[in-house]
């Protein structure tokens, strides 16, 4: 697509193809800074690349912010959570604003992030810094205290999460204390929290000039598993609470621009819990999903809010109506294979024949013993499914749980 | 409209639109797009229909670039005797590319899609061979070593053959097509249902004035004539009904010579025509009131199979599923009246499994009716020779029934293999 050099000048931090396809489309000029294994690639495709290794740290590291200001790039927009501390060290470069470095450490640490929701006066679980299995085995005893639980009630459990991963990595529940000696020691610190029931979901807000300029909530059937947007009816019933949540984040925060990623608990008598927030791309393809509804690219709307030179009448006409705009609802499903032992890949009959099954990006198995899960893994592919009736899509969602894609 | 079009017309909404995704993608980004196209196009082209809704589409599927970087790119260079290892690979998506480059050079060849690397001729000549070489696609369902390493995908170069042969003609594969009939027939297979849809579609080949076989089908007339006219009392295929009619008006010696065409033609090729359970029904209600003695009585005994009326009675939902008599001619259907249209009536008109109902009576499945009745048929065949060839006279055919008249075609009832199908099983 031809590019108006009127527009801003945008560096994408991180490899992705669906990012560069997308700014590729793009009226922006953009370049791609990702490490070195991806020039051979940009060069054969013509895509505009600054080389760049994310994971040294040393004297010289201010070069890529003094690189791309020379080539006159306006902002930089993380695409992972690695790189979101990069974009906020670059950002306060390019815009000439300190803070945002400070403001992207405080959205890299989960820690100091609940702490700072708290100050903003957003409601928190328990949550405390764990070093080592100790602080873990005191912090379970103290949560279940507190619940009044007496000796053999079953535990609440606890979470631990590491400080700076994306989404589920590193995601453990803990119940007992011998679960403890699962955690190895290389893990900590962690962050432990204390379990919240009630409705977990998360939000994706596209923020202009300290504005919402579109918000979608996104409804997780079964956590790490599946998600479907927009969210059902029952969820979109809480729109104008959530939004009020996001208000006060965006404040706590004092986010200007650019796209958040947080997690909420909605309990049953309708309180919202903060979870955390991230300032990058969800995971689990929500930005590809919110494009089979709305019809609008997500990693362009981000370019768009990052951009300084974007004016709040473009902001308004680049994103659709919320929920009113959306032609269905689609979701997908983290695939994990159930067997020990696998040989190869098949789609189940009655998901190949559902009508809302959309495609899968399945690979057939590399390795026939499947590796036990600790925490949260990694699953090995996503379904895609579509359709008009959200409760459907949530049952069917749910329903992928008990089914084998790998046998 | 049906649930089964609702579901074609949404996976062809999807794959047009994944197909429309491809096309707009940067080329560094096809890549990622095309998993979803040929995804959706295999399950488009798993239904039966599916096929034909995807030919109008390869031209515009070519175009988004599904073949870009492979050797289905270049068309002209690409081999026949390929496509059978690409179409019975285990993998999904070489088994899709092969079937829609044929789709897509199908429309080629019909001059819907003026390619730039190849011609309609050579795209006809190119598809004429494909067929060829893979005519066992034709003929039935997947194999056990199909089913193994395919799976359900098995059935997607069987639509895709029965698709691209209809369009493409079968007066350009007659030839080898009669020859791997006879090879097949040589077999004295059970299942013939495919084989003599093949040969229905061979009669209308021959029927129709538009085509010109010019000197191929040869072999065609005894495998067609089998079928449907195998004695001088059907020589013009007349209808089950008019061929019961003219029964009533033959002497014992027309009837003895209809007899001995039918057995003719079901030795020669191990058809049974429709017309010939019509004949034994009409011995057995017309015997001369001399043979109505005890020996009939231990027929009726021992065969009530024949005999639906007095015997067990038939299972009226078995009897409703073979009044389809579509599966005796498809792709028939498509063209003008041809005397062949009496063959629907002939197969309704047939005994609808009577022996297999008082077997078996709970299956339903074709497949194990048949499995559970083949061990009596062999024996019978047996007992079928040795009863021909005891009462073989000098100068007479080996393995005709001989004897004074109709009831010794009864005699030898066992053997014949009409109990197996009663709409023309092999014997």
């Amino acid at each position: 697509m031809d590019k108006d050099p009127q527009k801003g000048y945008i560096a994408l931090l991180g490899w992705s193809l669906n990012a560069v396809e997308a700014a590729e489309n793009f009226d922006r000029r953009y370049v791609v800074v990702a490490p070195d294994w991806a020039e051979d690639y940009c060069q054969k495709h013509d895509i505009p690349y600054v080389s760049w290794n994310f994971e040294r740290l040393n004297d010289r590291s201010l070069e890529i912010a003094e690189t791309l200001k020379k080539m006159g790039v306006n902002v930089a927009v993380p695409l992972y959570e690695e790189t979101v501390e990069w974009a906020g060290a670059i950002n306060s470069v390019l815009l000439d604003n300190p803070r945002l470095y400070g403001q992207s450490l405080l959205l890299r640490d989960k820690a100091l992030m609940k702490r700072r929701a708290q100050l903003g006066g957003i409601r928190v679980g328990i949550f405390e810094e764990a070093h080592d299995k100790g602080d873990v085995i005191r912090f379970l005893k103290r949560v279940n205290q507190t619940l009044l639980k007496l000796d053999g009630d079953p535990n609440d459990p606890i979470h631990l999460k590491a400080f700076d991963k994306a989404g589920c990595l590193g995601h453990r529940v803990i119940r007992t204390p011998d679960e403890v000696d699962s955690i190895p020691d290389e893990e900590f610190p962690v962050l432990m929290e204390s379990h919240l029931d009630g409705w977990e979901f998360a939000v994706e807000a596209w923020i202009h000039d300290g504005k919402i300029a579109f918000l979608n909530i996104s409804e997780y059937v079964t956590l790490g598993y599946s998600v479907f947007v927009p969210a059902s009816p029952d969820l979109e019933a809480y729109r104008p609470q959530i939004t009020a949540q996001i208000e006060k984040l965006i404040k706590a925060f004092d986010i200007d621009f650019g796209l958040i990623h947080p997690e909420y608990f909605v309990t049953s008598d309708g309180e919202m819990y903060f979870g955390e927030v991230a300032y990058r791309p969800p995971g689990f393809k929500v930005f590809e999903l919110l494009e089979r509804v709305y019809g609008f690219n997500a990693y362009q709307a981000s370019m768009l809010v990052f951009d300084p030179k974007a004016t709040p009448e473009e902001v308004a006409t680049f994103f659709p109506r919320e929920i009113e705009d959306a032609d269905g609802y689609a979701g997908c499903f983290g695939v994990y294979p159930r067997r020990r032992v696998v040989s190869k890949l098949e789609i189940p009959e009655e998901v190949e024949d559902h009508p809302y099954f959309e495609s899968h990006e399945l690979t057939p198995p590399l390795e026939e013993t499947v590796t036990k899960r600790t925490a949260f893994g990694t699953h090995w592919g996503l379904v895609y499914f579509k359709g008009p009736d959200s409760h459907q899509l949530r049952d069917l969602l749910k329903h992928q749980e008990d089914l084998d894609y790998y046998v | 409209m049906t649930a089964d079009d609702d579901k074609l017309n949404g996976l062809l909404e999807k794959l047009d639109e994944a197909t429309a995704l491809l096309a707009k993608a940067r080329d560094f980004a096809k890549p990622g797009k095309l998993p979803r196209v040929l995804d959706t196009a295999r399950r488009v082209m798993l239904h039966p229909h599916g096929c034909a809704a995807m030919a109008p589409r390869a031209r515009a599927i070519e175009e988004a670039g599904v073949f870009a970087g492979s050797d289905w790119a270049s068309p002209q260079i690409l081999v026949p005797a390929l496509t059978p290892h690409s179409l019975g690979s285990a993998d999904a998506n070489t088994v899709v590319i092969e079937a829609l480059s044929e789709l897509r050079l199908l429309a080629v060849a019909h001059g819907e899609y003026r390619h730039p690397l190849i011609s309609a001729e050579q795209a006809h000549h190119y598809l004429t061979q494909v067929i060829a070489i893979n005519l066992t696609l034709l003929f039935g369902p997947a194999t056990e070593a199909e089913r193994e390493t395919q799976g359900r995908l098995a059935q997607l170069p069987r639509n895709l053959f029965q698709y691209l042969t209809e369009r493409i003609g079968y007066e350009h594969v007659i030839d080898q097509l009669i020859e791997e009939i006879w090879r097949i027939l040589e077999q004295r297979p059970i299942q013939v249902d495919a084989l003599k849809s093949m040969i229905t579609q061979i009669a209308t080949c021959q029927a129709d004035p538009n085509i010109d076989l010019g000197a191929s089908g040869q072999g065609a007339n005894r495998l067609v004539s089998a079928l449907f006219s195998p004695t001088r009392g059907c020589q013009e295929d007349p209808g089950i009904a008019a061929y019961r009619e003219r029964l009533g008006s033959m002497d014992p010696s027309a009837l003895q010579s209809e007899a001995t065409g039918f057995a003719r033609a079901m030795h020669d090729t191990g058809l049974v025509s429709p017309y010939h359970p019509v004949l034994l029904r009409f011995l057995l209600d017309h015997r001369p009131p001399a043979d109505r003695g005890p020996g009939p009585v231990r027929y009726r005994a021992r065969l009530p199979a024949l005999l639906p009326r007095s015997g067990a009675r038939p299972d009226p939902r078995l009897r409703a599923s073979t009044h389809g008599a579509g599966h005796l001619r498809p792709g028939a259907a498509a063209g003008a009246r041809h005397p062949l249209s009496a063959l629907g009536g002939a197969g309704a008109a047939a005994p609808a499994w009577p022996a297999v109902v008082r077997l078996v009576p709970g299956a339903t499945d074709t497949g194990l009716r048949r499995c559970r009745l083949a061990p009596g048929k062999t024996a019978g065949r047996r007992a079928l020779h040795a009863g021909a060839a005891a009462g073989r006279g000098p100068g007479q055919q080996p393995h005709l029934p001989v004897g004074p008249g109709p009831v010794d075609v009864g005699l030898q009832r066992p053997g014949l293999p009409a109990a197996d199908g009663g709409l023309g099983g092999a014997g």
